[in-house]
């Protein structure tokens, strides 16, 4: 087969490629980017707050590269001295003596540059560890409303491919284009030092090189981001379509799923090939200078020897010096493409660490006891057309005892999910106030918080690495038998045992594929764990068959025991044996009561009961 | 970044026995493919490059040969033409390396594209073996692995010239001098030597930074995916600390690395100024002796300071083959793993530009007739045990289980991504070469919920008939499909909830939506493909109960039509009651076929939808 390389539309905009396809119009739009990107200011001045944490380190490293570059800029000036010594008809011994000098100069730069790599690249990895950390230090921390308007995929990006690319880039480009920049620098000053006359050269050379690089960031910064963003796209097209395989096959639609894939990655190609025209431009703009400098150098050589009354050493060093640079400036060109990469990278993770602010707690306050009490609390997300707050919940007082336990029930939409995450800390409701054992959360110990109360979604997540590992998450350093009693409590003991290798079988994406309601199961497990005051269960069993759900019903009504326990439940089974049931309707509690209560009263309890019971 | 690699390389192992198709026939090597691919340009790209790479070296020499001939011996004019000749030499030059580098990352970025669309093709073709690998795994070869090996169209036009170039120049300093010879060759020599040696263990430092380090990104991508589960639990602090030493880990093995590959240039650049140093001293040793004028000297020690860089470039290769030729493998044996190889039509791109989804219509707008039903005779698929069953056009059938396992197995006989004898569609089996196409008659929602980046609107038309697609009549409602596939899934609370109404975008996974939601969505979605026949599984697990009533009766009335067919695999009493008639099914048999009410004196049937 022969390649058809007008299969892609190279020449064609990004906007025509993605015509037919809107989701990754869509995806590709600049403000699909939530997280915030800092400017490259922001990046760089970071950058330097990170490696002044290394002084020692850095200094030494400076001064490394800096001798090195300086070993291997002497090599030229050398081999000049050896044309003057033979032009002076010099003895055999005194060139020996120069071809030492030169093997001198030779092992010091080698040796200079062991080490110089070594440290460059090891102080760069120190402060990549250290970004990297703090990455996920702060995406940790991401508000699950954020998510829940991005999606992870921007998060998951900037986690994990930026911190590979910054990674690839540190271990081979950074060192070698730190010893390039010196080693280009200290020859620039040896070119001076040998003859004032060669000022001339630079000045006519220099800002030629320096206007063409300026123009090319200029031009290739865009199209980085967007290419960026085109793989990002790509990445969760892919992913999304290999989770979702049993409807891509179900619907027939692989094709339309391998065809999005594709078009973002034909706009990447293309835009990874606009910036290849671009070095090609650049390297035709900087021929010039390049050559020039060479016949400049050649030109004025004649006037300083003839005029000036120069040795010929002097030019020989010159042009060496000019040939030597040739070499270096194509891998600095060719470098720019990996390091421009890495500095959108760059910007990306810290825009992350810088704009999120680590969670911190918002006071010193501990809960007592595990009650917990409402006073006024509303909530709304955003405004609508006409300026008005979209209301999910309307005001609302509420009690509830230690060691109570309270359903919310009500059709969909009713906001039930809101009034629990507001319960449970995790979302901060738009008015009133919420307190924990008297602890109001605006103004408690943030630790003390988390470890006081749990919230169990249908979002169920097995961890990478092993059952243990995976449980040791809410207890560390538990010990086996612990860890035992807690799948026990849940009654996932059987399959956990029937694993083969017990609690250090491998589970998670790349273990053993735990079903949906062992994943629950284990989820739970962690909650018996984890040991809190306060349990809100927020549709933990939903959806699950019936079958599962009356398992995880049993396992969650077992861990919810001797908790203060809030339950967001359709299954109408869990709800019934709660010591009060609310009833909720568009953001509002309408009815409470014991199930009898409610049942006997006839109201809107009543008819969902006589619905669900068929 | 190569996530898993060790999932890999032991496929790289396993695949041949558990694959009988690339057992009789090995996989097509990756990168063989690319170079056949581009076997026509290959040649004279490299003799460009060569070319130009040919000048770089002569420049030197020129500039000897116009030191000697014009500033020696004082001729100005020469001097000018001299260097005059040297930049028109670079312009043609450089000109010749532009269209020579534009061809050869054309073809990289090519490659790059096609491997990515090939493994994507594969993995998602229904025709493809059904293997499981994880996602990250897959990314990670579909572009880490695809970009990496298609480096070879960006090495190979600069290898091959490059050592021809370095070997040519040894071979001029030869004839100027035994002795420059002798010294370049003898530097080459321990050049290779000190590669070959170094290389394997650079190589091994390389992969197992790069293997930590992909340890601890699959880590912080694990975490992100878990995110709301360490929130409710309320440790984050706990999972910060697991990411940091895995990132420890991963920097411990790259401070490691850095050694390696400092040392490595040290060993190279020693090499390289020894033989510089060599060189210099035997060329004025020579010039002295006045076996050589003052200009060639300057062009042996300017040529043999550019072999120094070119050498130094050169050595790097290895390690770059190795890790090319690893990520070529993986890509190969993904691919194998599919039962597909690289070259496979199916999956080339220009099959991509013509090939179409089959939408199951035979002209645009028509309206899919009816198949007669679907028809289970004797199926033994997993826990079944001889199902017999008929829906036949124009019912809605209830099947209840008194085992969750019979329903399972129920849903596997009809998914199609095996084959199952004993289903048939409009009174013809189903095989290996019909199931694919019977797609457009045969809709199975799958329980669990996955729905895919883009608006409300985009989500429902996944299948539905472009008929309903298409604009309106006169005065009709444009959306009056849409309309009456959310009532039918109880969903039209949806439009009023979400801020843009049908234009709003559901996100990947329905991430900004509810369990609920998500489920009712994808119910509208099946509703509004019109399919013939329609097979639903759980579909209201996660709505409230007056939902799901609503959901029991709009969802029934919609699929009433005299050529549609209907299967709901439920527990749920709503449904069941809704249902024309309910199957029973006990011990992987029918047991019963009868209406609700009439179940109900049945003890096991009572206890099954009792909840």
């Amino acid at each position: 087969m022969i390649a058809d390389l007008r299969l892609i539309t190279w020449d064609a905009e990004t906007e025509d490629l993605l015509e037919a396809d809107a989701t990754a119009r869509r995806q590709l739009d600049e403000h699909a980017q939530i997280l915030p990107i800092a400017s490259g200011g922001a990046a760089g001045r970071h950058l330097w707050g990170r490696v002044r944490r290394f002084p020692v380190m850095a200094l030494l490293t400076l001064l490394v590269v800096t001798g090195g570059a300086v070993a291997a800029a002497v090599l030229p000036r050398l081999i000049g001295g050896t044309v003057d010594l033979v032009q002076d008809g010099a003895a055999s011994a005194a060139i020996w003596r120069q071809g030492g000098l030169i093997m001198l100069a030779g092992l010091l730069q080698a040796v200079l540059a062991a080490l110089g790599w070594a440290l460059v690249s090891g102080l760069g990895q120190r402060v990549l560890a250290g970004m990297r950390e703090d990455v996920i230090d702060r995406a940790l921390d991401l508000p699950a409303q954020t998510m829940e308007v991005t999606g992870i995929g921007d998060a998951l990006s900037r986690v994990a491919d930026d911190v590979d690319v910054t990674a690839r880039a540190v271990n081979n480009v950074v060192p070698n284009l730190i010893q390039m920049v010196f080693y280009v620098t200290m020859t620039l000053i040896g070119i001076v030092l040998l003859s004032p006359w060669l000022l001339i050269m630079l000045a006519v050379v220099l800002p030629m090189y320096v206007a063409a690089t300026l123009w090319f960031l200029r031009r290739t910064g865009p199209i980085y981001r967007r290419e960026r963003v085109a793989m990002g796209a790509r990445a969760q097209g892919l992913l999304s379509a290999i989770h979702g395989i049993p409807t891509v096959h179900a619907y027939g639609i692989e094709r339309r799923e391998t065809r999005h894939v594709a078009v973002l990655s034909e706009t990447a190609a293309v835009l990874g090939m606009r910036v290849m025209t671009l070095v090609t431009r650049l390297v035709k703009i900087l021929m010039w200078p390049e050559s020039l400098a060479i016949a400049l150098v050649l030109v004025l050589g004649y006037g300083m020897v003839h005029v000036g009354g120069a040795p010929i050493g002097l030019v020989t060093a010159a042009a060496l010096y000019l040939v030597s640079l040739l070499w270096p400036m194509q891998n600095l060109i060719f470098s720019l493409d990996d390091v421009q990469s890495a500095a959108a990278s760059l910007t990306r993770m810290v825009g992350v660490i810088e704009s999120i602010d680590p969670a911190a707690s918002p006071g010193e306050q501990h809960p007592e006891s595990a009650t917990i009490r409402l006073e006024n609390v509303s909530h709304a997300y955003g405004t609508d057309e006409s300026g008005e707050e979209r209301i999910v919940l309307r005001p609302i007082d509420l009690d509830i005892a230690a060691g109570e336990t309270v359903s919310l029930v009500g059709a969909s939409g009713a906001g039930k999910s809101t009034l629990a995450s507001i319960i449970a800390g995790t979302l901060e409701p738009r008015h009133g106030r919420v307190l924990h054992g008297g602890a109001d959360l605006a103004r408690a110990d943030l630790e003390a918080m988390r470890a006081h109360s749990s919230i169990v979604s249908q979002d169920v997540h097995v961890f990478r690495g092993t059952l243990r590992e995976d449980l040791h998450l809410a207890a560390p350093g538990a010990e086996d038998e612990e860890l035992w009693a807690a799948l026990r409590r849940v009654d996932a003991e059987v399959w956990a045992r029937r694993l083969p290798r017990g609690l250090d079988t491998e589970v998670g994406e790349k273990g053993e594929r735990l079903t949906a309601e062992q994943s629950q199961q284990l989820a739970l497990a962690r909650i018996a764990l984890q040991d809190p005051a306060v349990l809100v269960l927020d549709e933990a069993t939903a959806d699950e068959g019936s079958s599962g759900a009356r398992v995880l019903e049993h396992a969650a009504l077992e861990v919810a025991r001797g908790r203060t326990t809030v339950i967001v439940a359709h299954r109408l089974s869990q709800a019934m044996v709660a010591d009060r049931i609310l009833m909720m309707a568009d953001g509002a509690v309408v009815e409470q009561g014991t199930h009898e209560q409610l049942v006997a009263r006839g109201g809107e309890y009543a008819r969902l009961w006589s619905a669900w019971s068929g | 970044m190569p996530l898993l690699s060790e999932t890999a390389d032991r496929s790289a192992v396993g695949s041949p026995a558990q694959n009988p198709v690339t057992a009789a026939r090995p996989p097509r090597g990756v990168m063989r493919s690319i170079v056949r691919n581009h076997r026509r340009s290959l040649p004279w790209i490299m003799a460009l490059s060569t070319v130009t790479e040919g000048v770089e070296m002569l420049i030197p020499i020129l500039i000897g040969l116009i030191i000697d001939v014009g500033i020696v011996q004082g001729n100005l004019w020469l001097t000018v033409g001299g260097s005059v000749g040297i930049v028109v030499l670079r312009v043609l030059s450089t000109w010749a390396w532009t269209i020579m580098f534009a061809a050869s990352q054309r073809a990289r970025m090519f490659e790059r594209h096609r491997l990515r669309v090939a493994v994507t093709s594969a993995v998602l073709d229904p025709r493809s073996k059904a293997v499981e690998r994880p996602a990250g795994e897959v990314l990670s070869i579909a572009t880490s692995d695809a970009d990496k090996a298609s480096d070879v169209m960006d090495m190979l036009p600069w290898v091959f010239p490059a050592s021809v170039v370095v070997l040519g120049a040894g071979v001029w300093l030869t004839v100027l001098d035994l002795w420059l010879g002798l010294a370049t060759f003898l530097g080459i020599i321990v050049m290779v030597i000190v590669v070959r040696v170094i290389s394997p263990v650079l190589s091994a430092r390389y992969d197992a930074q790069q293997s930590k380090a992909a340890d601890a990104a699959a880590t912080a991508t694990d975490l992100v995916h878990g995110l709301r589960v360490l929130q409710g639990l309320g440790v984050q602090s706990r999972a910060r600390a697991q990411y940091r030493r895995h990132s420890r880990v991963a920097l411990d093995a790259a401070l490691v690395n850095a050694r390696f590959s400092g040392i490595s240039s040290g060993l190279t650049t020693l090499v390289t100024a020894a033989m510089m140093a060599a060189v210099a001293v035997i060329a004025a040793q020579r010039t002295v002796a006045g076996d050589m004028a003052i200009g060639t000297l300057i062009a042996v020690v300017g040529v043999a300071r550019n072999n120094m860089g070119m050498l130094q470039g050169l050595s790097g290769i290895p390690v770059w083959w190795a890790s090319m030729s690893t990520s070529a493998r993986r890509v190969r044996n993904l691919l194998a793993d599919f039962g597909r190889d690289i070259d496979d039509p199916e999956l080339a791109l220009d099959r991509l530009a013509t090939a179409r989804d089959e939408r199951g219509e035979t002209s645009a707008g028509e309206r899919r007739p009816g198949t007669g039903g679907l028809e289970l005779r004797g199926v033994a698929t997993g826990s079944l045990n001889g199902l017999d069953l008929t829906v036949p056009d124009g019912r809605v059938i209830a099947l209840a289980c008194t085992e969750v396992l019979d329903a399972e197995s129920v849903i596997d006989a009809l998914s199609g991504r095996e084959e199952h004898p004993g289903v048939y569609l409009g009174g013809e089996e189903l095989t290996a070469s019909t199931r694919f196409t019977a797609r457009a008659d045969l809709l199975l929602e799958p329980h669990v919920v996955d729905l895919f980046d883009g608006t409300l609107r985009e989500q429902l038309a996944t299948r539905a008939p472009t008929s309903a697609l298409e604009a309106p009549s006169e005065g009709g409602a444009p959306d009056a499909w849409a309309d009456a596939a959310l009532h039918a899934a109880g969903a039209d609370d949806l439009l009023r909830i979400l801020p843009e109404g049908y234009d709003t975008r559901i996100l990947d996974r329905g991430a900004n939506l509810s369990g609920g939601q998500r489920q009712r969505i994808a119910l509208a979605r099946a509703v509004a493909a019109d399919s013939p026949v329609l097979v639903l599984h759980d579909p209201t697990t996660a709505v409230d109960a007056v939902t799901e009533q609503r959901i029991a009766e709009a969802l029934i009335a919609a699929r009433h039509d005299p050529d549609r067919a209907t299967l709901l695999v439920t527990r749920s009493p709503a449904l069941l009651r809704a249902a024309d008639e309910v199957a029973l099914v006990r011990d992987g048999r029918l047991a019963a076929r009868a209406t609700h009410e009439e179940l109900m004196d049945r003890e096991d049937y009572r206890k099954l939808v009792q909840r």
